[in-house]
């Protein structure tokens, strides 16, 4: 008889005053035989929640098509390969600081763009317009965030 | 060619993320990790596994992390938009140098023909020769400055971190370059036979653009009365990255098999912080 293992998770989150919950039920079949290896079933436990993990993750972020896997081994900037990266982010956010406005408004309003959701060149872009926002002097206002092309 | 295998996980089977934090308490390994274990495993284990403090910190290494802040400083603020002076990164530099000691009561080495006064007039000099030179001045896009990433590089290994220096962007190319501080210039073997750092970052950094040819470079500033700036290109090179990872794979094999033997030579034994606690010191 086999060892029937069932896995169930729920996640709830809100945004504009909307809730949204999504749920996931994984069952899965197991040698009756892990009963006498706590561990080891542990680990197959440990295993079915993580794809149920990355099955609500997926749910919950479609546009994201990595799978969990490949974001574990992708870079330190988001979890997303080609999102921006941390360097960029402070960047903008540095910039919009010094101009007082909003980085997440900028992004929509010049590019119809989350700021979350942006690209390392669709970043580098942004970065382009904010400089070109700012007063001349100081160094400021260069073309192209790095020297010259 | 790597293998993409994954291996499931037991208990007999531990995956290596988990092996490496039981031994180091992070769940990951870097470069300057792997070289060290190469040069003497035994100073691994004192430093990562036993965390044992060091007897003194070299002034070479607080003078290379100081110079390294003062470019990183360079970097962020032109991503901004705004130019920095000689005299501002210097002050970055100095209090990088002062970071390093707060709080630590750990005696910094200097060589004999150093002193702290020293190096900082060299670092003056430096940062000036940094700042007037292509190393200040990418082509490009500047995308990232001091980035730490992470990923797998072998099913076998645990993840590896790398914290880039630079990596900018031109119309068809990423660019990843290393900085360092370096005695005398570099030559074109010297950066070959150092290739194999950036030979292993290029399979994180590439996660980021893939659809992009990238481009290795090494940043060198010498340390010197006249200092000299070098940009080095790396031949990006994909079979030898794969052959980089084969010879890592021994060392993490030894790493989690608890290999620790001493490994005495004159040019690593002394700058070894660790000279009381090691057997071996007495024989170099």
């Amino acid at each position: 008889m086999p060892l029937t293992l069932n896995v169930g998770l729920s996640r709830k989150t809100s945004e504009n005053y909307n809730s949204k919950g999504i749920s996931i039920n994984l069952t899965a079949e197991l040698d009756q035989a892990l009963l006498a290896k706590p561990e080891e079933l542990q680990d197959q436990v440990s295993e079915l929640y993580q794809q149920a993990e990355e099955a609500l993750e997926r749910q919950q972020n479609p546009q994201q098509k990595q799978s969990h896997q490949q974001k574990q081994h992708s870079n330190g900037n988001g979890g997303n390969g080609d999102g921006m990266t941390q360097s960029q982010r402070r960047a903008i956010d540095a910039i919009c600081k010094r101009l007082d406005t909003n980085p997440a408004e900028e992004a929509k309003h010049e590019f119809g763009l989350d700021l979350d959701q942006m690209s390392i060149r669709e970043a580098s872009k942004l970065i382009d317009h904010l400089k070109s926002l700012q007063p001349a002097g100081n160094g400021r206002n260069q073309r192209g965030n790095g020297g010259s092309r | 060619m790597i293998s993409t295998a994954t291996q499931p996980t037991t208990a007999k089977n531990p995956k290596p993320n988990d092996i490496v934090e039981s031994m180091t308490g992070r769940r990951h390994l870097s470069w300057s990790q792997l070289y060290s274990y190469r040069s003497c495993p035994r100073k691994w284990f004192y430093s990562h596994v036993e965390g044992l403090e060091p007897e003194f910190i070299s002034a070479a290494l607080i003078f290379g992390s100081a110079i390294h802040s003062a470019a990183q400083h360079h970097y962020e603020q032109n991503l901004t938009g705004v130019s920095s002076t000689p005299a501002e990164l210097v002050e970055v530099y100095r209090q990088s140098w002062k970071d390093e000691q707060l709080g630590r009561d750990i005696p910094v080495r200097f060589n004999k023909t150093e002193s702290k006064e020293d190096l900082h007039a060299t670092a003056e000099k430096m940062i000036a020769a940094f700042l007037s030179s292509a190393l200040a001045k990418p082509e490009g896009d500047l995308i990232a400055i001091e980035e730490t990433l992470t990923g797998q590089v072998h099913p076998d290994m645990p993840d590896l971190v790398a914290r880039i220096d630079v990596i900018w962007q031109t119309d068809d190319s990423t660019h990843l370059m290393d900085l360092k501080t370096s005695k005398s210039r570099w030559s074109e073997a010297k950066a070959r036979e150092s290739a194999d750092q950036l030979l292993l970052y290029q399979l994180l950094v590439s996660r980021m653009s893939p659809d992009q040819h990238l481009q290795l470079h090494f940043g060198v500033i010498t340390k010197a009365k006249s200092p000299a700036t070098q940009l080095l290109d790396v031949l990006q090179d994909q079979e030898r990255s794969d052959t980089v990872i084969e010879l890592m794979l021994p060392v993490w094999q030894a790493m989690r098999s608890g290999v620790d033997y001493c490994s005495p030579s004159p040019m690593s034994c002394s700058t070894c912080p660790f000279h009381s606690k090691c057997p071996a010191y007495r024989g170099t």
